[in-house]
């Protein structure tokens, strides 16, 4: 049984007649800030997260003095404690810079398709974490805390501002089809927020992209039996509802599945790569063979291909109404390495994955803004932390949490740099005025319209919020 | 003026030494400038605010080289008469303050009161030191002594406080539920399983007692009421944070909770166990496999076995595993938020960072790790005691099932093998400090073992002989709490009780008795339960359990009242019974108990997996999506299925089955596209629904046969009860187009099946 079949006779059968009878603009779902606090400069956010710890100082954060001294002894002037090694000799980086846009941005050739939309994005190179230790500083940058147990960003900002469509969930997460990186599900969790706002796996490319979308291979379930058992099943439920008035819960659950059958069309729909032009694939940077491109060596093409498709996911996602999608790139520390974490060879990994990433990022930014959504939509950069300017053996880096890189693009974010490195790269280069993950979450609920003081919720007699009790919105990166 | 200025952005903590001679000046200015009593008060406007705001980082600790507990050092920045060039005032106003560093700015009214403060001349009297003290007291419902309460009328005394509250706000109370919908309601609340249809058909309320007794009873207790404990003590089997290694020895702490509470354990003891087993009941194995839960929570292998203490990073994953056990115990046993004094003393609570820092001391040399359970019963040494024969009978399974797995627990320990840079601390604690702002890089004053003075009379620190071992601070610990003197320990395990049996507890935040808490509703009705089990000298929570069923409450239909639902919607007065929706496990062991495979003998032992592992060398992937639905291996109930912390299993997430890294009190009930997809599409789902198909098309035969029911068949089973006309009509109607596999999945989807009226 095609699968394809139960689109014309199934849930969605079901509900198209519900569909049509109703103003689905209307059903925005509304979150606890109904009223903004502010004037919200963007709708929607996609997080790009490089999991592993992605290198500033080989991407986005020039530091030539590395290169005058490479293979020289590196004396920052203070003991360094590493996560795995002993500081090594100073690591230049194995590629080259050069200058982009007007602002004249250094960009390495391994983000050289960022250089395009370069004076577009608002990059910050002093970012600080709490630790090297990689579960912890994801959660930091996810949840805000060091430890399981607290909502995923997108989780907050979907209770916060609900879903501008109900027949696709307010959060998604499209995640490395390799695997997950450090901490799993607790990335995208809801924590002590209500279920509804986990984020929803998709995997675009996958047989099955999203879990139970359809019905599962069957000897009995036929198109008509799915068609009218449905009929039935909403025909006994409402009448189980009017027989018992006052609880609203059971109304609601008629709903659902009625929600669930829109969501069958509308996520197809959006995961429906196919029908995009042939240029704007390329764009993308997906490969002719598609999700099944050779990767058993890692590679330029694949990488691109994997974090492209999930780029123009996002877009077609965005499109339909989705508040917050993240997207992953690089998956748990298994071998062979897919992953940022370059603890043995920079070049070997660092390479391919940033060449794909930069290339979907670009295409994305380019592509929301031909569509005029670049102005209200956000799209924030970023990593557990970055990796050391010496070496660790001769050709891999060590974990940086001093200093990284996290950069913003879109919705009320004016291009330029906030926050400098030192000359190192190592720390921040006033060591006194770092960024912090909390600025970084501050901002954006600030550009969403909330104050992030203001969204709490209180959980064991704290009132938690994304930002804990820290976190400055970056005022000079506002347009 | 004399005193300079710096620019505005820089945070007061670096404030230069002020030279010698300013400070002379200023305190010789100190004398020339008049007081003006009138306007600001020092003792009662401006020292709380310097003591609730400030001190927690710029007292003794002396952050950043500021303190402001004592005049000679607040002088240094203050300009008496000029507010606009005090230093700080410039640091706590402003839009965007850089003080308090960690905390909500001051408002508008305290800054104009420092403001006022400085310009009428600062004045501090002679050597007043401030002392940045908790601000809480023990005047609050929940740490005042439990009163000795008498039901307000004759009759089952739960009605007694009910009825009369009912009375008072002009409410009705509704009518009993129909017998039927009393017993489906019995059998979900007091064994998660669906009810026997014979029973069913023919139960009636005369003889709610002895069934209420047979449940109580049954093993089947303990699995549904084990499932809500494990949710409290955040137990899963896998460590959680990178990597995500399983942990094959956390499954004797699941057993060990559902037989202490089929056993009716005493209260006391059961809390005791599971802080200090081993040092209060040596040679019982229950007291070590109860440790199983200070262990349950996540633990941060990388933090520990690859990075170590020898690194800053390895002592605040070691930090912050222990004050998530901390936080743990406190929640748990005494709905305390102690973690809230991490980084300055609790805004709320009487719970001071000093407190907290003890706590630290009191688990300061244990650690997660495998450990024996040492000899026992039904053990090689076969010592074959009487009592705690359930273990033994546990054991001898676990032997036959994975050889010999069954003499280990993951709880906490002082020996084990080392693992990389993870090394026992063969039981001499880690000195600990209470840390200032919870920053190990700024350690404080060494700390020895106590705990928060919550009651009058309690010892904030405990008296420990010179040669104690580190388990003599834990037994103190669990013997402290569990005094009958201590009133959250009762009040905490009786609204609990009293939650997961009426749908909604007494007090709306069961982890949570502080200030930042809610109230009882009944608070005469919650010191009650208390008082009853605290006085009972079996500490029994059966007894309770059993007492909340018998009553006329727990009996009352779900129905709706307009009158009533006008006074009361919420139904805090509960004078209708809450209807609720099955848990996520409730409707997985109900599809496999209907379906006819739930092998509901084979209980305890190593854990069923759901799931196939991939990769399992570094990170193990978790693959639910390859496993077969149809393994017999699986069809056991879900307390005991291998939960996993990184990938949670994907259909009993979809229906709210929570995160277990945290202390959950009681189930969310969300409803969503995802959650309709999930019950209708899942795998498992359509698995059971074909086994139940061919249950029910056994039924199936001669039309003109009364006894050929299939509907009826499968209304009964899976409802509790015959379906009504319609239903009859319509279900008929459809079995006959698409087959008995597609009715079950049409039934396993009704809101008749997934809510319990």
């Amino acid at each position: 049984m095609q699968r394809r079949n139960f689109l014309a006779g199934g849930l969605a059968g079901l509900a198209l007649a519900e569909l049509l009878g109703r103003d689905t603009a209307a059903a925005e779902l509304q979150g606890v800030v109904s009223t903004p606090h502010h004037r919200p400069r963007a709708k929607r956010v996609v997080q790009l997260f490089m999991a592993g710890a992605a290198s500033p100082i080989d991407t986005f954060d020039h530091k030539p003095l590395l290169s005058r001294r490479h293979g020289e002894p590196w004396d920052p002037g203070e003991s360094v404690e590493l996560f795995q090694s002993k500081p090594g000799a100073c690591f230049g980086s194995p590629w080259k810079f050069r200058p982009y846009g007007e602002s004249g941005k250094q960009l390495s050739e391994i983000v050289a398709p960022l250089g395009e939309v370069v004076d577009d994005i608002a990059f910050v190179h002093n970012v600080v974490g709490k630790t090297g230790v990689h579960s912890q500083g994801t959660l930091l940058q996810t949840t805000g805390f060091q430890l399981p147990g607290f909502p995923s960003g997108g989780s907050w900002v979907g209770y916060a501002l609900g879903c501008e469509t109900e027949n696709l969930p307010a959060f998604v997460v499209l995640p490395d089809h390799r695997g997950l990186a450090s901490n799993g599900a607790k990335n995208w969790g809801n924590a002590f927020l209500p279920a509804e706002h986990q984020g929803t796996v998709i995997r675009p490319g996958d047989d099955e992209p999203i879990a139970d979308l359809h019905p599962p291979a069957s000897d009995f379930v036929t198109p008509a039996s799915e068609r009218e058992g449905l009929r039935l099943l909403q025909a006994l439920n409402r009448r189980h509802a009017q027989s018992r008035p006052g609880d609203d819960r059971l109304l609601a659950r008629v709903r659902s599945y009625e929600l669930a059958a829109a969501m069958q069309i509308e996520a197809t729909d959006a995961l429906n790569v196919s029908s995009e032009p042939s240029y704007i694939q390329a764009m993308y940077g997906l490969a002719p063979e598609g999700p099944g491109v050779d990767d058993r060596e890692i590679n330029a093409k694949a990488e691109s291909e994997f974090f492209g498709r999930k780029c123009l996911v996002a877009r077609r996602l965005l499109e339909r109404g989705v508040r917050y999608v993240q997207v992953w790139s690089g998956n748990d520390n298994g071998h062979p390495r897919r992953n940022w974490d370059s603890h043995e060879d920079v070049k070997r990994d660092h390479g391919p994955l940033a060449i794909g990433m930069a290339r979907g990022a670009a295409a994305l930014i380019r592509d929301l803004r031909q569509r005029g959504m670049l102005d209200d939509t956000l799209i924030v950069w970023t990593t557990e932390f970055g990796r050391m300017p010496c070496s660790q053996g001769s050709k891999g880096r060590d974990h940086n949490p001093f200093a990284f890189t996290n950069w913003f693009c879109g919705g009320g974010v004016r291009g330029g740099t906030y926050g400098e490195s030192d000359e190192w790269g190592y720390k921040p280069l006033d060591r006194d005025r770092p960024t912090t993950g909390y600025d970084v979450h501050a901002t954006m609920l600030h550009l969403l319209g909330i104050d992030h003081t203001r969204l709490s919720v209180r959980h064991n007699g704290i009132d938690r919020r994304l930002t804990d009790v820290h976190g400055h919105v970056i005022r000079e990166m506002l347009s | 003026m004399v005193f300079p200025r710096i620019a505005s952005n820089e945070p007061i903590r670096r404030l230069p030494a002020v030279c010698p001679l300013w400070r002379w000046a200023i305190v010789a200015l100190w004398g020339l400038v008049p007081s003006n009593a009138d306007a600001v008060d020092f003792e009662t406007d401006v020292a709380p605010i310097l003591q609730s705001r400030c001190l927690g980082c710029h007292g003794p600790a002396g952050e950043g080289g500021v303190r402001l507990d004592r005049f000679d050092d607040a002088a240094e920045t203050l300009v008496p008469g000029d507010p606009g060039a005090s230093r700080l005032i410039e640091q706590v106003s402003g839009r965007e303050p850089a003080m308090p560093l960690d905390g909500d700015p001051l408002s508008g009214a305290e800054v104009e009161t420092l403001r006022a403060w400085v310009a009428a001349g600062a004045s501090w009297p002679q050597d007043r030191l401030l002392e940045d003290g908790p601000a809480s007291d023990l005047d609050w419902w929940s740490l005042r002594p439990i009163a000795a309460v008498e039901p307000p009328r004759p009759g089952h005394p739960i009605d007694a406080f009910l009825d009369a509250r009912l009375e008072d706000a002009g409410l009705d109370p509704f009518g009993p539920a129909d017998p039927a919908t009393l017993y489906r309601r019995l059998c979900y609340d007091l064994t998660g399983l669906p009810p026997d249809p014979e029973r069913a058909a023919t139960f009636s309320a005369l003889e709610l007692e002895s069934v209420v007794d047979e449940m109580l009873a049954s093993e089947a207790f303990g699995e549904k009421w084990g499932r809500r404990w494990l949710d409290l003590a955040r137990y899963a089997e896998t460590h959680g944070y990178d990597k995500d290694k399983p942990r094959e020895h956390a499954w004797p702490y699941r057993d060990y909770v559902i037989a202490a509470l089929n056993d009716d354990k005493p209260y006391d003891r059961f809390v005791q166990e599971q802080i200090a087993g081993d040092a209060l009941f040596p040679g019982d194995p229950d007291g070590v496999v109860a440790l199983g839960f200070l262990a349950a929570g996540p633990w941060d292998f990388i933090g520990h076995v690859e990075v170590g203490e020898a690194k800053v990073d390895g002592r605040i994953a070691k930090h912050l595993d222990r004050d998530e056990m901390i936080s743990a115990v406190f929640n748990v046993f005494a709905s305390t938020t102690v973690q809230c004094a991490q980084c300055h003393h609790h805004k709320f609570d009487p719970v001071s960072m000093e407190d907290y820092y003890r706590l630290h001391a009191v688990f300061a040399a244990v650690d997660r790790a495998d450990r024996p359970i040492g000899p026992g019963r039904g053990s090689d040494e076969g010592t074959g005691s009487d009592e705690g024969a359930g273990v033994g009978k546990r054991d001898e399974r676990a032997k036959e099932t994975v050889g010999g797995t069954g003499r280990t627990v993951f709880a906490v320990a002082t020996e084990f093998e080392p693992q990389g840079k993870f090394v026992a601390t063969g039981g001499d604690p880690r000195p600990i400090r209470r840390l200032n702002r919870g920053d190990i890089r700024s350690p404080g004053d060494p700390m020895s073992p106590g705990m928060p003075p919550l009651w009058p009379g309690a010892d904030a620190e405990f008296v420990l002989s010179p040669d104690a071992d580190e388990a003599n601070a834990r037994a103190a610990l669990a013997l402290s709490l569990t005094r009958p003197e201590n009133p959250l320990l009762w009040r905490s395990i009786v609204n609990r009780l009293w939650h997961w049996t009426f749908g909604r507890p007494i007090v709306e935040t069961p982890n949570d008795f502080g200030r930042m808490g809610a109230k009882p509703s009944h608070p005469r009705l919650l010191d009650y339960l208390a008082a009853r089990l605290r006085d009972d000298p079996r500490h029994s929570l059966k007894s309770i359990v059993r007492l909340l069923v018998t009553s006329e409450a727990y009996r009352r239909g779900s129905g709706h009242d307009a009158a009533a639902a006008e006074i009361d919607s919420g139904n805090v007065n509960l004078w209708r019974f809450n209807r609720r929706r099955m848990t996520a496990e409730e409707f997985r062991d109900s599809l496999l108990a209907i379906s006819g495979l739930l092998r509901v003998e084979d209980r305890g032992g190593p854990s069923f997996r759901d799931f196939v592992i991939e990769k399992p060398k570094h990170s193990p992937h978790y693959e639910y999506h390859l496993h077969d639905p149809d393994d017999p291996a699986c069809h056991r109930r879900s307390i005991y299925r291998f939960v996993v912390r990184s990938q949670p299993q994907p259909l009993l997430t979809a229906l709210d089955c929570p995160d277990p890294s945290l202390s959950v009190p009681g189930r969310d009930e969300s409803t969503t596209a995802v959650q309709a997809l999930a019950q209708w599409n899942n795998r498992f789902v359509e698995s059971m629904s074909r086994h139940f198909g061919e249950r029910i098309g056994r039924h199936v035969g001669d039309p003109k046969d009364r006894a050929a029911d299939p509907v009826g068949f499968a209304c009964e089973t899976a409802l509790g009860r015959p379906p009504d006309e319609r239903e009859r009509e319509l279900l008929e109607a459809y079995l006959r187009e698409h087959g008995a596999a597609n009715l079950a999945r049409v039934v396993f989807n009704m809101n008749r099946f997934v809510y319990i009226d």
